[in-house]
């Protein structure tokens, strides 16, 4: 027998050093282990990512009387209900593209398959004014196409552009990218034994992709769908230029035009809780979806679905997609830039303009990356009650619109800002705090893919845990890194509302010219920059497209 | 130990002790559920130590908190003479001399084979040192490759020469041989073994799997609801059990119930043998243990049972008896005799050798739970 000690024989026995009361225990497990300043940084950018919400709310309730008032004026219920109506027709809409579209690139012979998945991505680089103002021109009254029905066919009217159908229109080819986007990164990693399965099981391949397919595909369907419809509420460009009014536009003229300050911050309220309620519902209809969200990677060839004489028609339909979302857009600007050299037009590129966004974007994407890691390392190494309230905290930024970030941090900086009202520094907090969600999201989805022995192995071989996360980890997660940065420039180059309420005074930015000219209806100003920014922001935009793969 | 080429100084120096590892009255908790409760062990220096026990018995978590990764609740942990892990101290995992290969090896898969074994070591004399681990491990050539490049057996030797380059005091293998396939596992855990025989590194190996325990370890402890059932050597493990569970989960077992009538011991399949000089309780029931092995089946009508099922195994068929009592037995025989299925049998207990007796789930006599003396 040698059983080598007795229990409690060398341990000193005594109120001070029972096990409870020792210091290690007073801290969660988590906060033992993990150095402690990265909580800290991490509860650092979670409250400052809520500062703007915290702002509002003060802000609104400081005159609460006011407030009531404008959220229970019958206007503002209309704007709930026209905003409503909006993001169910884009949702749908884009729905109704983006999962055809991606089903016929990632599963069948489609013809020039790859150029489709690669062109369907891309109007997500086409900001909604942009691609607003190219509609009006191209399709409004007095617009290319009527000039070119006119004189041959004498058709002097086209249907209404503007209001709803044009606002739907518009945003739904430039955000159904979204949609496109989770459902086809779902359709790669779909088990292709369940669908030989079903077929095996007696099922025709219709029933097949309807009952077995299609049902997994909910939650990425649901996850686009929502970044779609927030991507509605929030829009801003779009809707102004074709004078569908919705929350955002009116927030706007309450604040730029009467001032009313107070009134802007509670109607940036009920903007927020939408967003929230629509965040709310997402998540609940994925509870309970739960279950059809456990496909691993697949690995093996999957069959390619012939499409035969179905060729013809989803070649047009992928080709109209693009034609409508990509080349309209496109072909529109360069209509007016040519016209516009033609006519002698000076400084058709505005190379100032184009500096301060890179440099803005670029500052926006390292900030925002930086901020990130933290909380993305905690969320996922330390899952845990104040890790998942950090994230969540973190994701701010996601139910909140631009415009009401711009006016939180409007109030923040002229009452506590010490002269950071209209900095840079605070248009690249606006910028922080609105992408941080979308950096977070990819970091984090990289870093889940890390072995977490990995670290340990690097630390039982006598590395600390900082050396062994840029040793090991960073080199590991790099792409994703790059993907959070080239995600964030591109966002913030695109972003106007907060732009336009924060920006430095003296320094304009390409979205803010495109919109100085769009306001006025000058398209042929309005080309050269938006070209600029399509450009700058597609590049990065490619290369992720690029290396975005299926896994083989 | 100062002065090795490319080792930096973590190890335990100056305490001069036989003992490499040595856990005491370990505890640990997750929430509600008690992973490793009054957890005790001994490893002398050079030893491999086999831990074995089903899934979820904490054995995983055991190794975790020699390695420093998991913080103890309770207990104490020392390596070569030093306390590393009490309820005052915790040195984290990059402090102690201790190396953990896992059970997917977490090789860096953006570093070559070199760059993973060198690792840990300082740049002074890293380069060495490297060739000379990937050398031991039989490796040398595939310095440049990626893990990715490289076969399960491969990877498995790199994470292990990784692990072994800064000469830890003791070594702990997550389930080395699991992610291998069968064909390959047999050879190399061969391989292994001599491998951390040659090193001469102390080693805990954690494995579900017993035959790899019995072939592993010079001790095998066996693991239960986070306890140790029984600590011994392999031959004594599996022919000695101390309880009922270990006996069981060794190796296939059946417990016969037996009458003590005078001084013979019968049971429904014909006396057993005791050590001379056994003495059995007065009170509670008694068992006797036997293995496939102990039983010998002959076809007869006046059989005490009938054969249920046959599992044939090439060399030899396992039988499923159903005695009269309604007891159901495992018996191997050769395979030159084959009996069919309905075929009553006359079923005996093999005379010779002594059999094994237990009572409420423990052996009579009692057999210690650490039962080697180092």
């Amino acid at each position: 027998m040698n059983r080598p000690r007795v229990k409690g024989e060398q341990q000193p026995v005594g109120p001070g050093f029972s096990s409870r009361s020792s210091p290690r225990r007073l801290l969660p497990p988590g906060l033992r282990r993990e150095p402690l300043t990265l909580w800290l940084c991490a509860i650092a950018v979670a409250v400052a990512a809520a500062l703007p919400a915290i702002y509002l709310a003060v802000r609104a309730a400081d005159s609460s009387g006011t407030t009531l008032d404008v959220i229970l004026d019958p206007d503002t219920v209309g704007l709930l209900s026209r905003s409503i109506q909006l993001i169910i027709l884009v949702t749908l809409g884009s729905v109704l593209i983006a999962v055809p579209l991606a089903w016929l690139t990632v599963r069948t012979d489609l013809p020039f398959k790859r150029l489709w998945g690669v062109a369907a991505v891309l109007p997500l680089v086409i900001p909604s004014y942009v691609g607003a103002l190219a509609f009006i021109s191209a399709l409004g009254p007095k617009g290319l196409l009527q000039g070119w029905l006119e004189t041959p066919f004498g058709v002097d009217r086209l249907p209404d552009l503007y209001g709803l159908t044009g606002a739907t229109a518009v945003l739904t080819l430039l955000s159904y990218p979204y949609v496109f986007l989770t459902v086809r990164a779902s359709l790669w990693r779909v088990e292709p034994e369940m669908e030989e399965a079903s077929r095996s099981l007696g099922r025709s391949p219709w029933h097949t992709f309807r009952r077995v397919t299609l049902p997994m595909l909910y939650p990425a369907i649901g996850a686009g769908a929502l970044l779609v419809a927030l991507y509605t509420l929030s829009d801003f460009g779009a809707v102004a230029l074709l004078r569908y009014d919705t929350f955002t536009w009116t927030i706007y003229s309450e604040y730029n035009s009467s001032f009313n300050r107070v009134g802007a911050a509670a109607l940036s309220l009920v903007l927020l809780g939408v967003a929230v309620s629509l965040i709310l519902v997402e998540a609940g209809a994925r509870r309970r979806a739960r279950y059809y969200a456990g496909a691993n990677s697949a690995r093996r060839d999957r069959r390619i679905v012939r499409l035969g004489r179905w060729r013809t028609p989803a070649s047009v339909f992928s080709g109209a997609v693009t034609l409508l979302a990509l080349g309209v857009p496109v072909f529109v600007l360069l209509y007016w830039l040519v016209r516009g050299l033609n006519a002698g037009e000076s400084e058709l590129f505005d190379l100032g303009a184009l500096c301060n966004s890179v440099q803005f974007s670029t500052y926006a994407a390292v900030a925002t990356v930086i901020a990130a890691v933290p909380i993305s390392v905690l969320s996922v190494r330390r899952p845990g009650l104040l890790s998942a309230v950090i994230e969540r905290f973190s994701y701010v930024g996601f139910a909140m619109p631009g415009i009401a970030v711009g006016l939180g941090l409007v109030f923040f900086g002229i009452r506590y800002g010490f002269g950071l009202y209209q900095t840079t520094y605070l248009l690249v907090f606006a910028y922080v705090v609105l992408f941080l969600p979308v950096a977070v999201g990819t970091i984090r989805s990289s870093l889940l893919q890390v072995n977490p022995r990995m670290e340990e192995a690097a630390m039982s071989l006598g590395r600390s845990r900082i050396w062994a996360f840029f040793t090991v980890t960073v080199p590991i997660i790099r792409p994703g890194l790059a993907a959070a940065a080239v995600m964030v420039f591109l966002l913030t180059m695109k972003e106007l509302p907060a732009t336009l309420i924060l920006g430095p005074i003296e320094s304009r930015t390409l979205a803010t010219s495109i919109w100085t000219a769009a306001e006025e209806a000058f398209f042929a100003r309005a080309a050269g920059p938006s070209l600029l920014l399509i450009v700058a922001a597609a590049a990065p935009m490619t290369f992720l497209v690029l290396r975005e793969r299926p896994r083989t | 130990m100062i002065g090795l080429p490319g080792l930096r100084k973590r190890r335990s120096e100056g305490v001069q002790t036989d003992i490499a590892l040595r856990c005491s009255g370990v505890s640990k908790s997750f929430d509600a559920t008690i992973a490793v409760e009054e957890f005790d062990i001994e490893v002398k220096r050079g030893q491999i130590l086999a831990l074995v026990g089903p899934s979820g018995c904490g054995k995983t978590t055991v190794l975790r908190m020699i390695a420093g990764l998991e913080v103890l609740d309770t207990g104490c942990i020392e390596i070569g003479g030093q306390v590393v892990a009490s309820n005052e101290r915790h040195s984290g995992p990059d402090k102690r001399s201790v190396g953990i290969v896992f059970q997917d090896y977490a090789l860096f898969p953006h570093m070559t084979v070199k760059a993973n074994v060198g690792y840990g070591l300082d740049r002074k004399g890293r380069e060495e040192r490297v060739k000379e681990v990937l050398e031991l491990v039989g490796l040398n050539g595939l310095g440049e490759r990626l893990p990715s490049e490289l076969s399960g057996g491969q990877q498995q030797r790199v994470a292990l020469a990784r692990t072994l380059a800064l000469r830890p005091d003791v070594l702990l293998l997550d389930e080395p041989f699991s992610n291998l396939d069968a064909g390959l596992r047999e050879h190399v855990r061969a391989e292994i073994r001599d491998i951390l025989k040659a090193a001469g590194t102390t080693t805990v190996f954690v494995t579900h799997d017993q035959q790899e325990a019995l072939f592993m370890g010079d001790l095998v402890g066996v693991q239960v609801d986070g306890r140790i059932e029984q600590v011994d050597v392999p031959e004594l493990v599996f022919h000695r059990p101390a309880t009922n569970f270990v006996a069981r989960f060794m190796g296939m077992a059946d417990f016969l119930p037996v009458e003590p009538l005078g001084n013979r011991l019968v049971t429904e399949v014909g006396p057993a043998r005791a050590v001379p000089g056994f003495v059995p309780p007065e009170t509670a029931p008694l068992e006797v243990m036997a293995r496939p092995d102990d039983f010998v089946l002959a076809p007869s009508e006046d059989g005490q049972g009938v054969v249920i099922s046959r599992v044939f195994q090439g060399w030899a068929y396992t039988y499923e008896v159903e005695l009269n009592s309604g007891l159901r037995i495992h018996c191997q025989m050769p395979h030159l005799l084959t009996i069919e299925v309905g075929q009553r049998v006359l079923v005996n207990l093999r005379r010779d050798h002594p059999q094994m007796f237990f009572s409420a789930g423990h052996a009579v006599p009692e057999v210690p739970r650490y039962g080697y003396q180092p």
